[in-house]
């Protein structure tokens, strides 16, 4: 089963979110509030997936994006992104993430950027 | 406050808004997304509103004020152009105009704008958005694309249209295409998207859109790719079967000679729009100082032939003197009195705009040389003609758009407007590259006419469309094709002491080409004496003069010739046109002329010198004498007819 790593500043997000992937049979293998922590936690961890948020306190999003494809050029990174933040998400798509989800969270819409980033 | 002392300054300011309303809105069109024209198209309207209600023309106030408020919208993004907004505004500018000409010619507004008004307010309230969304996504390849692609294949890569949908709940869809985008464009290369990647970027669309992309990948490969893609409702992938082999080079060329040519338009457009200061005059006033320059000159070529009586040197040298001066002043005058073509041109891009809509026919038309400069008779005689001959290019020339496409041309055809002066000819031509003209269809109708085209040259029978009652076109329009037009042109520019003919190639195009006098009121002639009488023959149709011997002229076909250095002259004698007496002598003079692409020798008794002449009209008891444009008044006192060559020919 495919291994998360849960990147957002905020622990009711994180929640939902890892909510949603157990219930659905993926493993989360850890959560990071900043980008910074997250890719400390990438490097250690070498998850499958990475959900990341945009705007976060330390290291942003798309900053955490470059840092992890610039270790492993392989990674695969879905956004988590707010509506209106629709720059950010290209400059992240520009750096290398795979996928974005917008919240609200919909399930439906998690699960089918994970699948097909995984693929 | 009586305003009526401001009417004047009012029509003319308003008549120069509509005029730049209507130039804005054409740009527009064009370049939907330009706001510096929008602005601009605002600033004329609030000019136009401003002055409207100082003068207390509600009418004019309410339905400027009106678009201006969806300008307004326009510019803060909160309406898109589309081509129905364009449309009304147009309509909008027709009313305006009709309300300053009635301001003119009746003093009162009097138009009912509340149709209008209403259109107006259903767009201010609608939100234009949806249908322009829908409207946009019509897929076209323009010829550099489809260059491309063929460059492409030559090399063995895949060109592929892609067509995505996306969720129709999706959020940040733009975000989404660019997913789509940056996948593809891993694979391969992008060359277009539809709509265009500004669109895409700036969501303006509704949830499809095509990419073009040339790859090595297959077809599968791309698919897949862009399904794992999460939101992606369908992916069409379609390998692109442009059969553009044979037409894409030539129009291409066509096209960068157009491009080059807007370029250099844009440039010329740079350099000669500087602000001029100058003074409005009547035109009256302008006419009768004209006159008197007539005056001063004939009065000048009268001095200068007593002085010869008197050999006095001093007198001759003042005189000399005077001549030099009133040579300039006359050509200050006559430099005052011209006006740059544009003035006629103006109005066409909007009209065949229009013309253009209404046949269902896609016409750019370019204009050249807009700032040639005529005298301000012809320019106002001119405007009628070319209307009729621009409709007859589009409506007669340029084919529809599926038929160009059949034909291998490009769907959108041209219409060229160009003018430029010759020697002391200007010269206008109007250019199509339509279907041309069928010369076995003239044959036909001037067999019906009874006119023998045996014999004759292709130039010569295609010409023979300038003769009244001749109209090919099986069925009368609107807009043209009612035979009374090209006699008309004909007539209407012989009038003016210019020419026409016709150029054209069977599916290639047609160009028909004036060449009209720079002025009409002062010439060079050449006086010639036939019989007893002097005429006056303008230099400007004056090829050479030579001498000959009487059985020197051949009769050829029934007609007498001369032949001059291998090509053969048809004769006209003078005396005999003119019911004169023939003066018995051996040597006789023929001064070749030419009208057009026309040769004719005209025979003369003798030759009496070149002159600077000023065109009289001969006057109303006189005026159906074809023959003369009018008279002159000789150094001698002398009154000389002035010969209409084109009319004797």
């Amino acid at each position: 089963m495919a291994r998360v790593l849960i990147v957002d500043d905020a622990a009711f997000m994180r929640m939902m979110l890892k909510d949603i992937l157990v219930k659905n049979g993926y493993e989360v293998v850890g959560e990071a509030p900043n980008g910074l922590k997250a890719v400390e936690l990438y490097k250690q961890e070498r998850p499958d997936v990475v959900t990341m948020d945009i705007t976060m306190p330390e290291m942003d999003g798309i900053q955490a994006v470059k840092e992890i494809r610039a270790f492993d050029p392989n990674a695969k990174i879905i956004m988590c992104s707010a509506m209106g933040q629709q720059a950010m998400v290209m400059e992240a798509i520009k750096s290398g993430a795979k996928d974005f989800i917008v919240k609200p969270f919909q399930p439906e819409r998690v699960l089918e950027a994970l699948k097909k980033v995984l693929g | 406050m009586d305003m009526s002392q401001y009417l004047d300054i009012f029509l003319e300011e308003s008549e120069e808004n509509i005029q730049r309303l209507n130039e804005d809105l054409l740009e527009l069109e064009k370049d939907p997304e330009n706001h510096d024209i929008v602005n601009s198209i605002f600033r004329a309207a609030h000019t136009l509103k401003g002055m409207a209600g100082s003068m207390g023309f509600e009418r004019i106030a309410d339905l400027t004020h009106k678009m201006e408020n969806i300008l307004d919208k326009i510019r803060n993004g909160e309406l898109r152009v589309n081509s129905n907004i364009v449309t009304t505004l147009f309509k909008c500018v027709d009313k305006l105009e009709e309300m300053i000409d009635n301001i003119r010619n009746e003093g009162i507004e009097d138009a009912d704008v509340d149709d209008i008004i209403e259109e107006l307010k259903k767009i201010e309230n609608s939100d234009s958005y949806e249908d322009n969304k829908k409207s946009q996504l019509v897929f076209e390849l323009n010829e550099y694309d489809k260059d491309l692609i063929i460059k492409a294949k030559e090399k063995n890569y895949n060109v592929y249209k892609v067509k995505v949908t996306i969720y129709k709940d999706s959020v940040l869809k733009s975000a989404r295409a660019f997913l789509v985008y940056k996948t593809l464009e891993e694979m391969g290369e992008i060359i277009k998207t539809v709509p265009s990647t500004e669109d895409l970027e700036q969501e303006n669309f509704d949830n499809q859109f095509y990419v073009i992309v040339i790859t090595q990948k297959n077809k599968e490969e791309i698919k897949g790719k862009v399904e794992g893609i999460s939101e992606i409702e369908g992916v069409e992938v379609e390998a692109l079967q442009e059969n553009v082999h044979e037409e894409s080079n030539q129009i291409k060329e066509e096209k960068e000679e157009i491009k080059l040519e807007k370029q250099i338009e844009k440039e010329e457009d740079k350099s000669t729009k500087k602000v001029h200061q100058s003074v409005r005059v009547d035109l009256e006033r302008l006419d009768k100082f004209m006159n008197l320059v007539g005056e001063l000159v004939i009065h000048r070529t009268r001095l200068e032939q007593i002085s010869k009586d008197f050999k006095s040197q001093e007198l001759h040298e003042t005189l000399e003197q005077v001549g030099r001066i009133t040579t300039d002043l006359q050509d200050l005058v006559m430099k005052v009195r011209m006006l740059p073509i544009e003035k006629v041109f103006n109005r066409f891009p909007r009209m065949v705009r229009d013309l253009a809509k209404e046949l269902g026919k896609e016409v750019e038309l370019i204009i050249k040389g807009e700032d040639t400069e005529l005298d301000r008779t012809v320019i106002d005689e001119i405007g009628e003609p070319l209307v009729h001959l621009l409709r007859n290019a589009i409506d007669h020339g340029i084919e529809t758009p599926e038929e160009r496409i059949k034909q291998g041309k490009s769907a959108k055809g041209t219409v060229k407007l160009i003018a430029y002066q010759e020697g002391n000819k200007a010269v206008i031509k109007v250019e199509d590259d339509g279907k041309g003209i069928d010369i076995n269809k003239i044959k036909k109708k001037a067999e019906q006419l009874g006119i023998n085209t045996e014999g004759m040259t292709e130039h010569d029978i295609k010409n023979l469309i300038f003769l009244q009652g001749f109209s090919t076109s099986e069925k009368v329009t609107d807009i043209s094709g009612r035979g009374v037009g090209m006699d008309v042109v004909k007539t209407k520019i012989t009038s003016l002491g210019g020419s026409i003919e016709v150029i054209s190639e069977l599916g290639k195009g047609t160009a028909f080409i004036i060449r009209l006098p720079l002025t009409l009121s002062i010439i060079q002639a050449l006086l010639v004496k036939v019989a007893e009488e002097t005429f006056a023959i303008s230099l400007g149709f004056i090829d050479r003069v030579i001498k000959i011997k009487l059985n020197e002229v051949k009769v050829s076909n029934n007609k007498e010739v001369i032949i001059y250095r291998d090509s053969v002259i048809p004769i006209v004698r003078l005396a005999q046109r003119l019911n004169l007496p023939e003066i018995d002598s051996d040597e006789k003079f023929v001064v070749i002329v030419k009208v057009g692409e026309k040769t004719v020798g005209l025979l003369v008794d003798s030759l009496l010198g070149q002159q600077e002449i000023v065109i009289k009209p001969i006057g109303k008891l006189l005026q159906n004498q074809k023959e003369y444009v009018g008279a002159t008044i000789l150094g001698d006192g002398l009154v000389t007819l002035i010969l209409d060559v084109a009319a004797l020919i």
